[in-house]
This record gives structure tokens, sequence and C-alpha cells, in this order.
């Protein structure tokens, strides 16, 4: 509970103070940071010390609102507060006192969705965050930046109010909103009711998470915005709607529903990736892939799975907003890729590129290797194995494309233009695999370790290479559709994905 | 242009097919769902709010007082709604506009200057018994605010704008705010002592009071944004 | 009988829907929106609702009082559409002022052109 209070007032406090005197606005937000870490702090040893927490707020009792702090709870909320430091050192006091203001304001949503274990909490922490990202997306005022920013604004109010309507069903059988009571009140219930409330419920939040069908705004948005924007909605922003689904789990059994979400997500998010010529395109796309592999950890719904979900949730974190910030520092967001020989990267944004893409890769030592292979060990059905082998290879094509372009072809700038909280955050990704070694025991480990485990995740970024070199032309060829992206395509895709939900969940 | 036709007549088709799919889905769940009584969590709120002697509103029970979190949040999307008009109000205005200026209506100027202030009464009396009754810190605010804005449309929108200074209000909005945060960081952490030992209701009218006082400067900040920049195309 | 208003409440969202998906025109679409969101919070109330409740107002001895949670929870979300609904206007008329039109298609393709020309 302190966690939790510690976070969200001197975020909140961060904000408001920054607005009224702008000024020191930079450090209100250092002191709002210092703030949420010493909760964060306080919530770990909380949780070494007796284990996952439900509590009360206030002491209401079963009235009040129900937090909880968990593995899920701790990850999620480590990832807010490194995005936070590493975008403060890269702002460096650049930007005005209200830009200060909403950035704290979405710190602060998101924080506070890390703890929500309450239906009604979720949805206005949710709503909060989307507000506030909205407001980042359009405000360097640039039309297209409106443009995506009202376009996210009008599909995720009408999924909210999909996810407000499940919620009004699953009330109405369950009789409790928090997820604890609730779970228990609905356990052995597979009523038709409680089935399309749930469905609903998760069609609302997978517009937020970045699930294909579902959030044809993101790559508009992700692309478009300013870099510190889009560095914070990809690696954070989106993941307050995963966290939903990983709450609404302990509802209900999914059977096969996420699996398949998972795996139409991460390969449409990966061929599309592969299409686009834009850097920023290529990341947003890749965010919508990487929203598979969270999927499937949760869609295989042992505990192993949802914690290998975290874990990937808070690396996908790290290294897409490295990915991100590496690409915004030298200035190439935008740039279309295939006459990559005119454009120039300083050194940090290079290194950032090489250790974020040998992440994203998943190869050995780096932090992503270790979410993947225990995602891997939790697999047990076929299918589901080739189509994470088909998403590792489509990641390792678009990312080498990327990186040969940006790292070989352009020229390397001159010293000065060297970024350096780029290189920390470097350094900081590139060390985050072995925090991860660290905290799965060496038993695990050496587990992972194995031969075979190795000779697999090593051959993957391989034979991508073969492939591109082979069919690379063929690719940047290709672009990508736009008319699924467009708003009211977006609309229609999330109906029919909702009916399609609705028809793997009552049928099969 | 018979090929964009022929796609908007299929895009239609599917569109209206599965948005009533969706509806027709829910539809059957409302009626396959179990009858409505009152939920169990209803009905603890129910006996516990008229356990408190001193709220008879329960639906105030709930929100000011059990989920005083939620209302919190809350109120912080109202302020992003505010912030996001303030920050883009140095919009130029258009040149190109249409129509009328301002709709001049004799009973609508008559009427501002005395009707004014019994709005004002009405939203203050809302938020001062919002345990006793329907009412609330919003609805006062929104009273207030929209109060003003028919005050501005006999007056003139540009004068009623000078007449409130914009940088000490703006001020006032956020002192308010912070005053709601402070109450709800000592009515989680001292539930007892806010809600039970002092009586609750100097504390419950006060918090009212801020947040009516901070949604009337937003919802007159924003209305005010829409007013100026009104007939623009 | 709640459940005939809580259905009527749900053909109001679809047809709010629809015409938030096919109406061309952005301020249409913001109105249906509106539509979608005011439905919604009908819905929510009308679903738990029973024939003959009380507003759970004072403690009085009558046996059956209206489930005071989807209110309080509802005043919330009402907010929250005030919120939506007053930036979208905010954006759409940005999106006005630099385009001189309502129409999505049009925005779209200029957009396009836009951001096409500024990345070049």
């Amino acid at each position: 509970m302190i966690g939790l209070l510690a976070g969200v007032t001197s975020y909140i406090f961060a904000g408001i103070l920054s607005l009224l005197f702008s000024r020191y606005r930079y450090w209100f937000s250092l002191l709002g940071w210092l703030g949420a870490s010493s909760g964060l702090a306080w919530s770990v040893i909380l949780f070494r010390d007796s284990g996952p927490v439900i509590s009360s707020l206030g002491s209401w009792g079963k009235l009040g609102i129900d937090i909880k702090i968990d593995e899920t709870t701790l990850l999620f909320a480590s990832l807010v507060v490194a995005l936070n430091l590493f975008t403060l050192l890269y702002l460096r006091g650049r930007r005005e006192g209200t830009f200060y203001a909403l950035y704290n304001f979405l710190l602060t949503s998101v924080y506070s969705v890390a703890f929500a274990h309450d239906l009604f909490n979720l949805y206005v922490t949710i709503e909060f965050m989307s507000l506030v990202a909205i407001l980042l997306i359009g405000y360097e005022r640039k039309a297209y930046q409106i443009y995506a920013g009202a376009k996210y604004l009008l599909i995720s109010s009408l999924a909210m109010s999909l996810y407000l309507i499940g919620l009004g069903l699953v009330y109405r059988v369950g009789g409790y909103l928090r997820i604890g009571e609730l779970a228990r009140s609905l356990e052995g219930n597979t009523g038709f009711s409680l089935t399309l409330g749930l469905g609903l419920m998760v069609a609302g939040l997978a517009v937020k998470g970045g699930i294909f069908l579902f959030s044809m705004w993101l790559p508009d948005a992700h692309s478009y915005s300013e870099t510190v924007v889009s560095a914070l909605l990809s690696g954070m922003a989106i993941k307050s709607g995963l966290i939903g689904i990983i709450r609404l789990s302990e509802l209900v059994d999914w059977g096969q529903l996420l699996l398949v979400l998972g795996a139409v997500t991460g390969i449409m998010g990966a061929l599309f990736a592969l299409m686009s010529d834009r850097p920023k395109k290529v990341l947003a796309y890749s965010t919508i892939s990487q929203v598979g592999y969270i999927l499937l950890g949760i869609g295989t719904g042992t505990s192993a799975g949802i914690l290998a979900a975290s874990l990937h949730l808070l690396f996908h974190g790290l290294f897409k907003a490295l990915l991100f910030l590496s690409v915004g520092a030298a200035g190439v967001g935008g740039k279309d890729i295939s006459g990559a020989e005119d454009l120039s990267l300083p050194f940090t944004s290079k290194a950032g590129l090489l250790v974020g893409s040998l992440s994203i890769m998943a190869i050995p030592p780096f932090n992503k290797y270790f979410s993947k292979a225990l995602l891997a060990e939790q697999v047990n059905q076929e299918w589901v194995w080739l189509v994470m082998l088909a998403m590792g290879l489509g990641t390792a094509m678009y990312t080498l494309k990327l990186n040969w372009a940006l790292i070989v072809e352009s020229r390397t700038e001159e010293f000065s233009k060297n970024d350096p909280s780029v290189g920390a955050f470097t350094v900081a990704v590139a060390l985050s695999g072995f925090v991860a070694w660290v905290m799965l025991g060496t038993t695990n480990t050496v587990h992972l370790f194995a031969l075979n485990h190795l000779a697999v995740y090593i051959s993957i970024p391989l034979v991508g290479g073969l492939v591109l070199l082979g069919f690379g032309k063929r690719f940047s060829e290709l672009s990508p559709p736009s008319f699924p992206f467009k708003l009211d395509n977006a609309m229609i895709s999330l109906f029919f994905g909702f009916v399609l939900i609705e028809i793997i969940l009552l049928i099969v | 242009m018979e090929m964009d036709n022929f796609s908007f007549s299929v895009k239609k088709t599917f569109t209206v097919i599965i948005v009533s799919l969706f509806g027709g889905l829910t539809i059957s769940a409302v009626f396959l769902g179990r009858s409505p009584d009152t939920a169990r969590i209803g009905r603890l709120y129910l006996e516990r709010g008229f356990e408190l002697e001193n709220i008879s509103n329960t639906v105030f029970g709930v929100y000011g007082m059990f989920r005083f979190y939620d209302t919190l949040l809350e109120l912080m999307i109202f302020s992003t709604a505010v912030l996001g008009i303030t920050i883009f109000s140095d919009l130029e205005p258009s040149t190109r506009t249409r129509g009328e200026q301002m709709i001049e209506s004799h009973v609508v100027t008559a009427s501002a200057s005395f009707l004014y202030p019994i709005m004002a009464v009405f939203g203050l009396y809302l938020a001062f018994s919002a345990h006793l009754g329907p009412g609330g810190g919003f609805a006062a605010g929104v009273i207030g605010g929209s109060g003003i804005l028919f005050l501005a449309l006999s007056k003139g929108a540009e004068e009623m704008g000078r007449r409130f200074n914009e940088h000490t209000m703006k001020r006032v909005e956020y002192i308010a705010l912070v005053f709601a945060m402070l109450a709800m960081v000592l009515g989680i952490l001292f539930p007892k002592l806010i809600f039970e030992d002092l009586q609750g209701i100097g504390v419950i009218i006060v918090v009212n009071m801020a947040i009516g006082l901070k949604v009337f400067i937003g919802t007159w900040a924003i209305l005010h944004f829409f007013v100026k920049h009104r007939g623009e195309v | 009988m709640s459940n005939f208003a809580a259905t009527i409440t749900i053909i109001i969202v679809v047809v709010g829907a629809i015409g938030l998906i096919l109406k061309k025109n952005l301020l249409m679409k913001l109105l249906s929106l509106s539509i979608v969101n005011t439905a919604t919070i009908l819905f929510f109330v009308l679903v738990v609702y029973r024939p003959g409740d009380r507003a759970p107002i004072g403690p009085e001895t009558v046996s059956q009082y209206a489930d005071p949670l989807p209110q309080a929870l509802v005043l919330t979300s009402i907010v929250i559409n005030f919120g939506v609904l007053a930036l979208s206007l905010l954006f759409t008329m940005v999106l006005v002022k630099r385009y001189h039109t309502l129409d999505l298609g049009k925005i779209e393709k200029f957009v396009k052109e836009e951001f096409e020309e500024e990345k070049s």
C-alpha cells in the first residue's frame, strides 16, 4: 500500500509542481522518480518477506479497492521506474513545464496499473493512461500527430465502452469487482453471459495492448509521435492493457484463445515490420509482433508462463525504448532506409541499435533470451512451437535488415554528436540479461544454457540472414497495406476481432 | 468512382453484419444471464453505508469514502483534459469564419443576470450536501461552470475571459487538486481518524468544495476555449 | 423488465457504433461516439436494476434498495467521457483549422501527403 501511494503521490506532485513552477520542472521530475523508486523498493522488500500480497486501500476491508503485489507488479513497476530514469536523462531539461506534467501523469497512470487488482480500478487507470497518451502523441501539433492521436482516442473510447458493457455483465453474475473475491465467486461458472462479458473485456483491453486486429491505431501513433513519447508508449503504455489481460486470466481459463491471438499478432506484426522501410515504422510494427510472445506466455496458463510473460514485458520495454531512443537521438526515425548511404549516425546510437537488436533476436547472454527460453519451456503444443520459430525468424529478418542499413551502410557521425544518456541506457540493457540470470537462479539457467537451446537460438538469426540475402530485394519492393489502419476499418476490425474471440471461446 | 461506391457498399454491409452480430450476442447474454438480485458486494455496501451515521447517501459513501482512490484518478483524468485544452489555448483564431459571431437573444440577456446567482447557490448547495442526497463536487463544479457560460453568452465571452485572470485561476485549480490528493492520502493511511473520529463531515465537505472548485474552473476553461473559437471553419 | 430496457440500450450502442464507422463527417463520428458512451452508461445501471428498487438514500425500513455500486461507478465514467469528448473535439478543431474540412477521407489523404513530404 505504501509502495503504491509513494509512487502515485510523488508522480502527481511532480506533475503539478512542474506546471506551477516550471523553472524547476526537471528537478521535480527527478524527485518524482526518487519517490517512485523508493515505493518500488518498499514493495520489493515486502514481497521478499511475505510473498504475493493482496491488500485493501484504506482499512475498508472488503469494501475498498484491492491492490496486489506479485512478480508481475514488481517487474512492470521496475520497468516504469527504469524507463523514467533513462528518458529523463535523455530529455536533460529540454521541453517545457506542460510536457513534464503530462510525462509525470503518464507515469502515474502506468505505475498505478501495475498494482491494480480491481476491475473498475483497471478501467480508470487505463483510461487515464490513454488520455495522457493522446495528448503526448499530439504534443508537437503536427497535423499527422493530431490525426494519429484522434484515431487512438476514438478507437480506445469505443473499446472502453465495450469493456464497461462486459464489466456490467460480469458484475451481474459475479457480484464483486475485486478480482480475488470475484475469482472465488465465479469458480466453476461457465455460463454464456460470463463468457461474453469476459470476451468484451478482453476485446477492450486488447485495443490498448497492441494486439493485431484490435490495435490498428498503433503503427501510426507510435511512429508519428516524437521519440521520447514513442519510447514511452511502446515501452510501457501499451503494456497496461496486457497487465489487464494477465489480471483477467486469474478469473477464467482462456483455453486456446490467447495462443491463437498471440500467434496471429506475432506473425502479422513481424510480416508488416519486414515490409516497412522507415526505422520508426519498423519498430512500431515490431512492438505488435513482440506482444505476441507476451500473449503466448499468458496463454500457457501456468504460473511459470505468466512469469515468462512478465519478464518479456519488462525486457521488451527496455530494448524497444533503447531502439527508439537510439534511432531518435540520431534523427533518422522517419527516414527511408533504402537510401541509408546518405544517413549518418553517432557511435552511441549504433551501439544502442546493436545491443537492442541482439536483445530482440534473443541471442544468449542478452535479456530476451531468458524470457523466451523460459516461455519455450512452458509451451507444450507443437503448433505453438512452430509459430515461435516463425516469429523468431521474422524478428531476426527485420532486425538484420534495419541493422544492415543503419549500422553498416550509413556513415558514423563525429564524436561530439554522441549522446551519453543513450550510451548509459545501452550499458544498462546489456547488463539486464545478467539480472535475469541472477533472478532465475542457477538451476534454471544451467538448464537454459544447455547446448541444444543455444544451437536453436543462434541458428535462427543465421537462417534469417540467409533468407534475407536471398529474398531481401523481394521484401523491400513490398510495403504494408494502409487500408486496415484507417480509422473506419480499424473500428470494423475491432468488432470483427470481438466476434472472433467469442467464436474461439464458445466453440473451440 | 464506381469502384469506390462498390467498396463502400461492401463496407456498409460488412459493418452492419458484424456490429449486429455483436449486438445480438450481447443481448442474448443479457437474457441468458442470471436475473439480477442485489449483488453481494452491493448488499455489503448498503449495510455498511447505513451504519455510518452522518452519511445517508450510500452512493456518496461508495465513491467518496470506500473507493476514493478511483475518484481521485477520475479527478486526474478531468485535470488532464483541462490541461490539454490549456496547452492548445494559444491556437490562433482562424481568419475564416462562418455565420453569426454571436446570436443575440433577449431572453438570454435578460434572464442571465438573475438566473446566474441561483445556479451558483445551487452548485454550492450540491457541494455541501453530497453526503445527504444526490450531488457532489463534480456536479457542483459543472453547474457553476455552465452558469458562468450562461453569463458569458449574455455579456460576451471576451469580457468574461478578461474578468477571470487565467494565471490565478490556474494556481487555484492546482492547489485545489493538491488538497484533494492530500485528503486521499490521509484518508487511506488513517481512515479511522478522518472518517470516524472527526465525524467525517467536516473533512468531506472541504474535500467536496475542493473538487467542486477544481471542476468549476476546469469546466469554465473548456467552455471558454470552445466559445472563443466558435464559428471557425 | 429491466432486461428489455438493457436490450434497448444495446440497440442504441449498435446504432451508435454503425454511425461511428460509416459516417464520413468527423463531427458526426464524435456525436455517434457520444451516443455509444451514454448508452453504455445506461446499460451499466440497467443491467443490475430490479423493478421497484429505491434510491439508496437514507436508512428507512424499506426492504428493497438499488445496488449503490454501479451508480457510483457510472459517475466516474461520465466524467471520463466528458474528458474524452472535450479532447476529441479539440483535436477535431485543430484538424479542421488546418485543412478546412470535416471529411475524414480527405483529411487522411492530406495527412499522408504531408507526412511523406516532411520526411523525404
